[in-house]
């Protein structure tokens, strides 16, 4: 009898157990997203764009994000162009965003085609209010990227945008065959951050522009924890390289690389993200 | 016919793939054209980010008679007003590299 009951303790501790491993990576690893369903353009148009602040291999929790307080990007056509800025918060609206397992405030913007029509890069950067992380008892605040293209032409993908904490990509975030390799330094205020801590994450529950939610199934599945959320470091260097295995939205964000450390009283982590496609090569 | 056949195959891959099938070059061309304010705007560059100033658009009619030719500013683009009927514009890139998109694509 002892026997059973000690057994059957073992099996809810084992339980308990599997659960808080499978969720413990989401615990660590918040991520800004910028999400537009496809990156690079064959011709310009009008696009939507929506911002999540989540867990985005678990689908969730997702937590309400701040209001944002930079919302532009920063086109260029050709290496000699000069780049043309524009302000996009009047394109923003708040919406309700369902994840996995809770729903939250985010954002969305339908930027007109007049912004995405021409020839070139795009180089939007979001910067939201700090959030509050309760658990912690901190503020997050994550300067986040997403650079697009419209009909191949380049321009200004790799230049960093002058931002307190950014990763500039050595490779085109937009243009990425699945096996490939994609690189960045990680900079606080325009300077490498030598062996800075990045996480990576898979867009792992894909993303329904059209219901504002994310798919309760996901497409993969973590062998382990350390998995879904990976830990990695840049090198002396500031430098980093990852691979891309899969197809799909993947998320480097650096943490604590920003200058300013405390908000409101309580310390204050400003993160940089930056987000990358892949695809089949088929 | 087969002479004929190839050249309708061509056409139609010409059709299709109007500005980025030679993407896979080095220093590719690259076009694009849509309306603007009563106007079509077309801009144009390469692969490399290369500038295109300086190199010439030319806008034929379906007989392939030209109806007009410019040169792309420095931002790459030309203006120009639409004309009547059916159209290509071509973009001539140097070095016999060439992208041409025709009426129907631009909007």
């Amino acid at each position: 009898m002892m026997f059973t009951v000690r057994s059957s303790r073992f099996s809810v501790c084992a339980a308990f157990m599997t659960v808080l491993m499978a969720f413990a990576p989401s615990a660590m690893a918040h991520f800004q997203m910028l999400y537009v369903e496809e990156s690079a353009l064959e011709r310009g148009g009008a696009i939507s764009m929506e911002m999540v602040f989540t867990h985005p291999f678990s689908g969730g929790p997702t937590m309400a994000m701040g209001q944002p307080r930079v919302f532009h990007v920063v086109s260029q056509r050709g290496d000699e162009a000069k780049p043309v800025t524009t302000d996009l918060r009047e394109y923003l609206q708040p919406i309700q965003w369902q994840g996995v397992g809770n729903q939250a405030p985010a954002y969305q913007a339908v930027i007109p085609r007049e912004v995405m029509r021409s020839l070139g890069d795009y180089v939007f950067t979001l910067e939201p209010e700090p959030y509050l992380e309760k658990e912690e008892d901190k503020y997050i605040q994550q300067f986040t990227k997403l650079v697009m293209n419209v009909g191949g032409v380049p321009g200004n993908w790799h230049q960093p945008q002058g931002l307190p904490a950014e990763i500039q990509p050595l490779n085109k975030p937009y243009a990425n065959w699945v096996g490939g390799v994609f690189r960045g330094v990680v900079l606080s205020q325009g300077q490498p951050v030598p062996f800075a801590e990045i996480e990576v994450e898979y867009v792992n529950h894909a993303p329904d522009v059209k219901n504002q939610a994310f798919a309760i199934a996901p497409s993969v599945v973590a062998p382990h924890p350390a998995y879904g959320n990976m830990s990695i470091r840049a090198d002396a260097n500031g430098v980093f390289e990852i691979g891309l295995p899969r197809a799909g939205w993947w998320g480097v964000c650096a943490l604590h690389v920003g200058p300013v450390t405390q908000h409101l009283g309580k310390p204050l982590s400003q993160d940089a993200v930056l987000w990358i496609q892949a695809k089949d090569m088929r | 016919m087969v002479y004929l056949m190839k050249a309708f195959t061509v056409i139609t891959l010409s059709l299709v793939l109007p500005f980025w099938a030679m993407s896979a070059w080095a220093h590719a061309p690259l076009l694009d054209c849509y309306v603007e304010a009563e106007q079509i705007k077309c801009e144009a560059g390469f692969s490399d980010g290369t500038s295109a100033e300086g190199r010439k658009i030319m806008v034929l009619d379906a007989a392939n008679k030209l109806l007009l030719q410019g040169v792309l500013d420095k931002t790459g683009t030309l203006m120009f007003k639409p004309p009547a009927g059916e159209y290509h514009v071509t973009f001539e890139g140097g070095e016999g590299h060439s992208v041409t998109l025709y009426s129907a694509q631009i909007s």
